[in-house]
């Protein structure tokens, strides 16, 4: 006689999906350092005891998102390990938010004015970091897709059940058995 | 609703009329006290596929027998153990098994004799999609004869004409039962 409950092959989540996430709130907290910098900057004129306080600001700012950068890059160029489809797909919407978030930062930050030369280096940073995740969005969408396509011609009248079709399906608590 | 599942028995193995499959059975009883019969016939000629089929086992001489229904409730464990029979017992002895299966048509819609997308092929396979992950199998669907093939990508990958092979053996055994 055999028994066992049905959502016992639910799996720890992986890596990656940690990923996205520290992703999401470090860019918030840098969109945010940067608009902050940027008005501190405007108020340095007005006064100047902030300019012994602004460049100390500044450069730990600077590190902390070059310190970012490089642990972002180390976790993208890791191979993701894909055994459970719902959190690679969680991990695409959350990798989605955060590229228009991304896309939206840009809008807002369109200056009309140009960038301040103090600004340049830390933009350089985001930047940078905003490649990297959207390299690493990419190849998360590829993989995503490639589940989308057929793994053979199928014959006349059949039609296939997609990834994207299986995952809008799926209720909270149903977890998939392999 | 779909979470509870009833242990259940291996009753033994029956070779196919045409001997292109030999069934494997299962038996499980409900809360009510009816006995279920699961039937995985599992086809090895040309690839791996089962056709999985249970019923009431007091309709067992029935033609009917698919398309009856208990009336007494606890469908959803009923699937539940099915379900686990599919993963625990077949996939778990071949890996690279494929399903297929059909949602019969209930009484009523025998009676019309429609085949297109029953309520039990609907049910069928929105549990599929929850619980066979697209990372290792493929799903297909025909609408008109409510039919639902489960592909294996481990297996299917690399093997262009398997699925089209898998589905002329089964028309092959079955050229009534379900349009494949």
């Amino acid at each position: 006689m055999h028994s066992f409950p049905l959502n016992l092959h639910g799996i720890a989540p992986n890596s990656f999906v940690r990923t996205s996430n520290d992703a999401v709130k470090t860019i918030e907290r840098a969109i945010d350092v940067r608009k902050r910098l940027k008005s501190l900057s405007i108020r340095i004129v007005k006064y100047p005891v902030m300019l012994v306080v602004f460049p100390v600001g500044y450069l730990v700012v600077y590190i902390m998102i070059l310190a970012y950068n490089r642990r972002l890059n180390k976790a993208c160029s890791e191979k993701i390990n894909l055994n459970n489809y719902r959190q690679l797909r969680e991990e695409l919407l959350a990798l989605n938010e955060l590229s228009s978030k991304l896309k939206s930062a840009r809008v807002v930050s369109a200056p009309k004015k140009k960038t301040p030369w103090y600004l340049m280096p830390l933009m350089r940073q985001i930047l940078k970091m905003g490649k990297t995740i959207t390299a690493y969005h990419a190849s998360i969408k590829k993989q995503v897709d490639a589940f989308d396509e057929p793994i053979s011609p199928m014959p006349n009248g059949w039609k296939l059940v997609t990834g994207t079709e299986m995952f809008e399906a799926r209720v909270k608590g149903y977890e998939y058995l392999i | 609703m779909f979470d509870h599942a009833y242990s259940y028995k291996f009753v033994g193995k029956e070779k196919g009329e045409d001997g292109s499959y030999v069934a494997h059975l299962f038996r499980f009883k409900t809360r009510q006290n009816r006995t279920i019969i699961f039937r995985a016939e599992v086809f090895d000629n040309p690839h791996p596929i089962v056709v999985v089929k249970f019923f009431d086992k007091a309709h067992r001489l029935s033609e009917k027998r698919f398309s009856l229904l208990t009336n007494t409730g606890g469908f959803g464990s009923i699937v539940a153990t099915c379900i686990n029979i599919m993963f625990k017992d077949l996939v778990g002895s071949n890996p690279y098994l494929s399903f297929a299966f059909m949602g019969a048509p209930k009484p009523k819609e025998l009676a019309q004799k429609r085949l297109h997308n029953t309520q039990r092929f609907r049910l069928y396979a929105l549990l599929m999609k929850r619980k066979f992950t697209p990372l290792h199998y493929q799903h297909a669907i025909m609408e008109t004869y409510s039919c639902y093939l489960i592909l294996n990508r481990d297996y299917c990958e690399d093997k262009p004409a398997a699925v089209e092979e898998m589905l002329e053996a089964l028309k092959k055994t079955y050229p009534n039962e379900a349009k494949w």
